[in-house]
């Protein structure tokens, strides 16, 4: 059948090109009022977490579940931990990052440090900062970009009370390090700190999900 | 004849007993490096010597008394004046040496830089203001703190690092307080310590034989780490050219030759391509130098227009309404922070002093009142002395809002432009300029690509940022660790930026003329100060032919940029804007917001000439002093060329604009608002040099043309 294009459709299109365009398809707004939606629950306290492989990865961390199923990260002393959160079943082996757009995560952050000075005084702390970091590993153990919890929460602090971060994609994307279409673990960092220090910090998340 | 430099006997004693091990400490081979120092000096030539008027006169290198005893008949009338001569005496009488082996100033560059740079000087001034015993007696303990030091840093540069510049200019101006109340044999034998220093920073450092160092700040004239080293240098041997039995001659020459080169390519400006920060770290120490050359030799070198030019880069990024500037480069850009005024800062007054602007005077003025009034009163400078050495209080201020609102850096091809001087402007910084300035490449381009250090440069041509009020709204970034066009208010174009991006510190573009990358093509200033300001930055994208910016500056209205862009394929082009909160209003007609967290807002319309799509997305400034939360917003097309029309409206006309594509390739851009009804006919450069034609007209009456002839200047020429 011969292609018939109408002649006011041809009109159209030579005014489309000759003037503006100022509305604008929104591909992304990670302020918009619409809460994201879940396509993929990594971990939810309400629900069985059989399929998670909990990793420490620090001679003073401990990873356990609360009572009400609340996965808690627990950092001891001074030495650094790399604490990660694996699956072997329920979800895809594994995650392709860019096909999301936000990682939610329902956490808060408790406990203090005790600071020991030289003459035997000691000093309880509950820094803003902890330098805690949240970051995304492939198969190959590589990690996204590290991203500071009291950086993105906006607040330089992390979050003391329970709280649902929306974290954008594209702040694990922005300088990652790994194959973001391969990611298998949920990953967390404390750095080593100094022999004065003496922590006693728990990570408490009721829910890690992907979401749109 | 060659004169015979004999080494200090003490410092050797005291060196074997810090540094045992062959003179090896801490990594550093001591000796090696001082192998490096010869024995002695060549003969002068007579060509750079001490003022005979100033012959045995002491102190003379900063001030003497008689001229501080002036100044000080001036406190009782000028706040200012008044509160830095204070705590200059109360800061001095707190200086004290450090008795700690070895002490704090020589460990590493901080100490040096605050406690010796920075506040030693104010108890050369406290002592000449009351010459007490208790006074000198501090000031000698402190001279034999450096006696006692074999070396001044310790560190790979030995006594050639900036901390090592920092206590020579210490020692130094200590030692011209006092050195006629000094007893005759320590006068000498600090005297020859300080021609030690200054030849070892001379054949270790300005010659370069430092072992196993990165010659970071030797291979050109802008580096301020190097000016530091001048300061501390000349600073040395101007004290001690008449001590007897010193033969200090030829090393003044030899520096006063490095001054020359220094001053010779210092920028008409007085601006620095690391940003407003990195001249607040600098410009003080050329300053000095230049001040105790021109006093004590009879040079002139504050006659070099950047001297009295330093201050417009300071006063023109100032934040309207809040401490802090908004500048390119390596600067955190924090607004607010606790009443003071900034450690270095008193050396912008030198401007108005040499040239006796009156209005430059207020404004430095005005400055001081904003960022130092607490609610106790005035507070002093952080280095006080630094007010009394810079500030002029002869000098009566003018009227600083009758200054320009704009300023045109031409060596760095950014302007700075405000609508008002008052606390709620809107100031707009636009940038597209070379790697490192004008004169920079200047002298890269004459020396066959000799390395310059643009390590504070970022990859941020034709970048817009834009403060209102008390905050910054559109900002220009942090001082990254990692220098991306990614991070600022510019394109990107299929995932990537400009050339040479991505390193933690920028390198120049290997064999290329850099002023040929990005400049400015366009600038025209119009009546009720309109101004359209142009840039080109198409050879700065591998993946791009042009890439043209133009803003269009309607004072109280609107700010109007225009895009052009350019490839030679198919490509995807992203327009940045970066702010703490942004959110699209609507979508369907090419409106959003982007604020600060202080709730300064501005609204926007972005229009193209095709189908073209947004995202916001929150993105983190890695900063060197700290992390950062932003919103970006882009917008962008995948397509071979792209024309972009985005009015901002930091005034809240509700401006909105409409771009119209005419079949010869011209474009109309109508802007509407509140007492707006503007039409522009704009039609884009053809070639990588010509500005556009832009023509703006409200009512029939023209609002303000730029044409072809309306050529940006590039550098001071």
């Amino acid at each position: 059948m011969p292609l018939s294009i109408p002649r006011f459709t041809i009109l159209s299109f030579v005014l489309c090109a000759l003037t503006s365009v100022s509305a604008f398809t929104v591909k992304r707004n990670v302020n918009a009022a619409e809460p994201p939606q879940d396509a993929v629950v990594i971990f939810d306290k309400t629900t069985s977490h059989d399929n998670l492989q909990l990793e420490p990865n620090g001679k003073n961390c401990t990873i356990d579940f609360a009572a009400d199923g609340a996965l808690q990260i627990h950092f001891k002393s001074n030495t650094e931990a790399n604490p990660e959160i694996r699956w072997t079943g329920g979800i895809p082996e594994t995650l392709d990052l860019t096909d999301y757009q936000y990682v939610v995560m329902r956490c808060q952050w408790t406990g203090s440090q005790t600071r020991t000075f030289p003459n035997g005084r000691t000093r309880e702390e509950e820094p803003a900062n902890p330098w805690f970091v949240t970051m995304m590993l492939d198969t190959e153990g590589v990690r996204t970009a590290g991203l500071n919890v009291a950086v993105i929460t906006g607040k330089d602090s992390v979050p003391r009370e329970m709280t649902t971060l929306k974290i954008p994609v594209a702040l694990y994307l922005q300088g990652a390090f790994n194959d973001t279409s391969k990611i298998e673990a949920v990953a967390f960092k404390m750095g080593g700190t100094h022999s004065y220090y003496d922590r006693n910090y728990t990570f408490i998340i009721e829910k890690i999900s992907l979401a749109n | 004849m060659k004169t015979l430099i004999a080494l200090s006997c003490l410092s050797l004693l005291t060196s074997a007993n810090l540094f045992a091990a062959g003179g090896k400490g801490g990594g550093v081979d001591y000796e090696a490096n001082l192998a490096n120092v010869p024995a002695a000096d060549p003969a002068p030539a007579g060509t750079v010597q001490l003022k005979p008027e100033l012959q045995g006169v002491h102190p003379r290198l900063i001030f003497t008394k008689d001229e501080l005893s002036r100044l000080g008949n001036l406190v009782p009338d000028n706040d200012i004046l008044r509160v830095n001569w204070e705590a200059t005496i109360a800061n001095g009488k707190k200086a004290k040496a450090d008795k700690g082996v070895p002490p704090r100033v020589v460990k590493s560059d901080t100490p040096a830089l605050v406690t010796a740079g920075g506040q030693y000087p104010n108890l050369a001034y406290a002592y000449t203001i009351e010459p007490t015993p208790e006074l000198k007696q501090k000031i000698v303990e402190i001279l034999e703190m450096y006696q006692n030091a074999p070396y001044w840093t310790l560190s790979k540069e030995v006594d050639s690092s900036m901390g090592a510049a920092n206590n020579m200019l210490a020692a130094a101006l200590l030692f011209d307080a006092v050195a006629n109340d000094l007893e005759p044999e320590f006068k000498k034998q600090f005297a020859q310590t300080l021609l030690e220093k200054a030849r070892r920073m001379y054949y270790i450092g300005h010659k370069q034989q430092a072992i196993d160092i990165h010659k970071y700040w030797q291979q050109d004239p802008a580096n301020n780490h190097r000016w530091h080293r001048a300061a501390g240098t000349i600073a040395c041997l101007l004290a001690i050219q008449d001590i007897d039995g010193i033969e200090a001659e030829w090393m003044l020459e030899q520096m006063k030759d490095e001054i020359d080169f220094l001053v010779k390519w210092f920028p008409h400006d007085g601006d620095c391509h690391e940003g407003t920060g990195y001249q607040l770290f600098g410009f003080h120490f050329l300053a000095i130098t230049a001040t105790m050359m021109d006093r004590c030799t009879g040079t002139n070198y504050l006659s070099a227009p950047g001297f009295k030019n330093a201050w417009q880069q300071q006063i023109y990024s100032n934040i309207p309404g809040a401490r802090g500037f908004m500048t390119y480069g390596d600067n955190p850009n924090r607004v607010g922070g606790k009443p003071g005024f900034g450690s270095y800062s008193p050396a912008f007054f030198i401007g108005p002093r040499i040239s006796r602007d009156a209005d430059a005077q207020a404004a430095l003025e005005a400055w001081y009142y904003r960022d130092a009034m607490s609610d106790n009163g005035l507070v002093a400078a952080g280095y006080p002395w630094l007010m009394l050495l810079y500030y002029d209080p002869t000098l009566k201020p003018g009227a600083f809002k009758d200054l320009p609102t704009h300023k045109l850096l031409a060596d760095m091809g950014a302007a700075y432009i405000r609508d008002s001087w008052d606390e709620d402007a809107v100031l707009m910084l636009f940038k597209c300029g070379p790697y490192g300035g004008y004169t920079l490449n200047q002298y890269r381009n004459e020396l066959d690509f000799h390395y310059v250090n643009i390590a504070h440069d970022d990859p941020d041509a034709n970048s817009v940022s834009i403060a209102k009020g008390d905050d910054i709204v559109l900002h220009p970034g942090v001082y990254f660790t990692n220098k991306l066009t990614a991070n600022h208010n510019t394109l990107i174009v299929d995932g990537k930026g400009q050339i040479n991006e991505g390193d933690s510190y920028t390198q120049p573009v290997p064999n290329v003329d850099m002023t040929t990358l990005s400049y400015l093509t366009g600038w025209k200033v119009g009546a009720e100060n309109r101004i359209i300001i142009e840039g080109e930055a198409g050879n700065a994208y591998p993946g791009l032919e042009q890439y043209r910016r133009s803003a269009i500056w309607m004072p109280g209205e609107y700010i109007l940029l225009l895009d052009n862009v350019v490839a030679p394929m198919e490509s995807n082009i992203v327009f940045q804007l970066f702010a703490q909160e942004a959110d699209f209003t609507d979508p369907d007609v090419g409106t959003g917001f982007i604020a600060s967290k202080s709730g300064q807002r501005i609204d926007y319309q972005i229009s193209a000439d095709q189908p073209f799509a947004g995202a916001i997305d929150n993105y983190i400034f890695y900063g060197r002093w700290g992390h950062h939360l932003m919103d970006r917003t882009q917008f962008d097309v995948t397509a071979s060329k792209v024309k972009f029309a985005t009015v901002l409206d930091p005034w809240g006309k509700q401006a909105v604009a409409k771009l119209v594509e005419n079949a010869d390739g011209s474009c109309t851009v109508t802007v509407t608002g509140d007492g707006i009804n503007d039409t522009w006919q704009w039609v884009p450069s053809k070639d990588l040099q010509t500005p556009s034609e832009i023509d703006g007209s409200r009512g029939g009456k023209q609002l303000i043309s730029l044409t072809s002839s309306d050529k940006a200047p590039h550098g001071d020429a």
